[in-house]
């Protein structure tokens, strides 16, 4: 009980310190994110317009073949693949958020969850510029009122909320065991088909027990069916509620038991 | 002030995790083994105590392997140690790279900038910085250029101005400083030496004339335990002395 009080107060003092100097993680974290498209013409805006074929691309495709053919499909897309792509993107590249940086870490002295911040601003970075494309699908197809952003904002809460606890899981797992990276990859690809980002889950009939066992599509709903003016089922707030704070409390647990460790593993 | 503590480390041992070779199976039942029974580990440095006071000059010397990077990062509050301690007083300023820590489509601008905040720095101290590292670095019209152009010395000077116009009580360095040209060595010489006599200097290398340069005191690493220590040319005079390691042994 003692080592496990010790690692929870050692993983609060380390995002503690981490939280109070925005100086080591917020700038570094927008330089992580654009100077990837240096030296391109379109700049981050290449995220925009990557963003806007997929949508256009899954509308069209599917809209017609799996009898979805209405115009609240795009929105149906758009917000499915902007929430899908975020969670994603920063699930799989947190593999790399320590490796990545083992240079820096081994030359500075500082709190390594401004690393797990870096990462997470990047992918905020990255997310605002998907927002244009969802933004245009809503206005054009759904229209979601005052409320119904409101909801969907508490949402999008919840599912940045969990990019903090899963890029340091994903990040201190795979600063140990390098197949991390590989595994993720994988697991991401199928994970787009089984979770309903282009499909609606009543469409598996009886088979719709697998969308709901799949906690990507709650975290999905509690963005979307608000921004398309359908109820958010309790069910979704329940599983994404206890997700993030289980997840959050096994991270804290073992990031606050191995953090000092990551030194030794890159 | 010269009887102040700048570093004083007791008994510190350090063992680092060994990479695993062989098979693929021996690979992975390690790989998922290691957390439980604990990594094959290799002792790097094995109770080391030495105590160096604000003001020393330092120079370690020794051989590739002996322990001099580890010794640093130990310091440096890096790495801790697995057994021991180390205490260290007043703000650190470290150089054991010429990396661009994935900077390099950053101007050079951006990366002092970049630089300075990620040594904490708040942005008045970073706009104090630049011009600072502008003038000892003499990077000129090169600061605008992206840092995967600048040449290997620009990029020494330029890493090596950061370390030294951040506020610094003790400054580690492992090397670098050998690769960078004698007018800029004789640069970086005189503004160590023009620095407050309670300034701290550790600095780690193969090239004498470095130690020589720039240290007043020597630590000889070896095996990871400090063999000796003492006035510079005389520890010199016995590393160049010591007998060549025999061929094929490993620790």
């Amino acid at each position: 009980m003692r080592a496990l009080a010790a690692a929870l107060a050692n993983g609060s003092r380390d995002i503690a310190r981490s939280v109070r100097q925005p100086a080591l993680w917020a700038m570094p974290g927008w330089f992580d994110f654009v100077l990837a498209y240096r030296r391109t013409l379109l700049g981050p805006f290449w995220e925009t317009v990557a963003m806007a074929l997929w949508v256009a691309g899954l509308g069209v495709v599917f809209g017609h073949s799996l009898g979805q053919g209405d115009r609240n499909y795009f929105a149906y897309v758009g917000v499915g693949v902007v929430a899908w792509f975020y969670m994603s993107s920063v699930a799989t590249s947190s593999a790399e958020l320590f490796r990545s940086k083992d240079s820096l870490i081994l030359s500075h002295r500082s709190p390594l969850y401004t690393y797990v911040l870096r990462h997470v601003v990047a992918g905020a970075a990255r997310l605002l510029m998907h927002m244009p494309v969802m933004v245009v699908v809503l206005v054009v197809a759904a229209r979601p009122g005052v409320a119904e952003l409101a909801t969907a904002a508490l949402g999008l809460a919840a599912v940045l909320f969990a990019s903090f606890w899963v890029s340091a899981l994903v990040g201190l797992v795979s600063a140990r065991f390098a197949d991390t990276k590989h595994v993720l990859v994988l697991a991401s690809r199928f994970l787009f088909f089984a979770t309903p980002v282009f499909w609606r889950p009543d469409s598996l009939g009886d088979r719709a027990l697998l969308a709901s066992a799949n906690p990507f599509t709650h975290f999905i709903d509690v963005v979307r069916a608000p921004l398309l003016g359908e109820p958010v089922s309790d069910i979704a707030w329940q599983v994404v509620a206890v997700t993030n704070v289980v997840g959050a409390g096994v991270t804290l647990l073992l990031y606050g038991r191995h953090h000092r460790n990551v030194v030794f593993w890159l | 002030m010269q009887d102040a503590v700048a570093v004083r480390m007791q008994s510190v041992s350090l063992r680092l995790p060994a990479p695993q070779h062989g098979s693929r199976r021996a690979a992975l039942l390690n790989s998922i083994a290691a957390p439980v029974r604990g990594d094959k580990a290799i002792t790097v440095l094995d109770d080391v105590s030495l105590t160096i006071r604000q003001g020393q000059r330092i120079g370690l010397i020794g051989d590739n392997g002996a322990g001099k990077t580890a010794l640093l990062r130990v310091m440096a509050g890096i790495y801790p140690p697995t057994k021991g301690a180390c205490e260290v007083r007043g703000r650190v300023s470290c150089l054991f790279d010429t990396s661009l820590h994935g900077y390099g489509d950053a101007t050079a601008l951006e990366f002092i900038m970049l630089a300075g905040l990620t040594r904490g720095l708040r942005r008045k101290a970073v706009n104090r910085l630049i011009p600072a590292v502008y003038r000892l670095s003499g990077i000129g019209r090169h600061i605008y250029m992206p840092t995967r152009t600048l040449s290997d010395g620009l990029r020494t000077r330029l890493v090596f101005a950061i370390a030294m116009c951040v506020d610094w009580d003790l400054l580690l360095l492992d090397e670098e400083i050998g690769t960078s040209d004698l007018r800029f060595r004789a640069k970086a010489k005189r503004r160590i030496q023009e620095a407050p006599d309670q300034k701290t200097l550790v600095v780690c290398s193969h090239d004498s004339r470095i130690i020589r340069e720039f240290c007043d005191r020597a630590i000889w690493i070896h095996d990871g335990r400090v063999r000796a220590s003492g006035a510079v040319e005389e520890l010199l005079a016995a590393y160049r002395r010591r007998p060549s390691p025999p061929t094929g042994t490993s620790r």
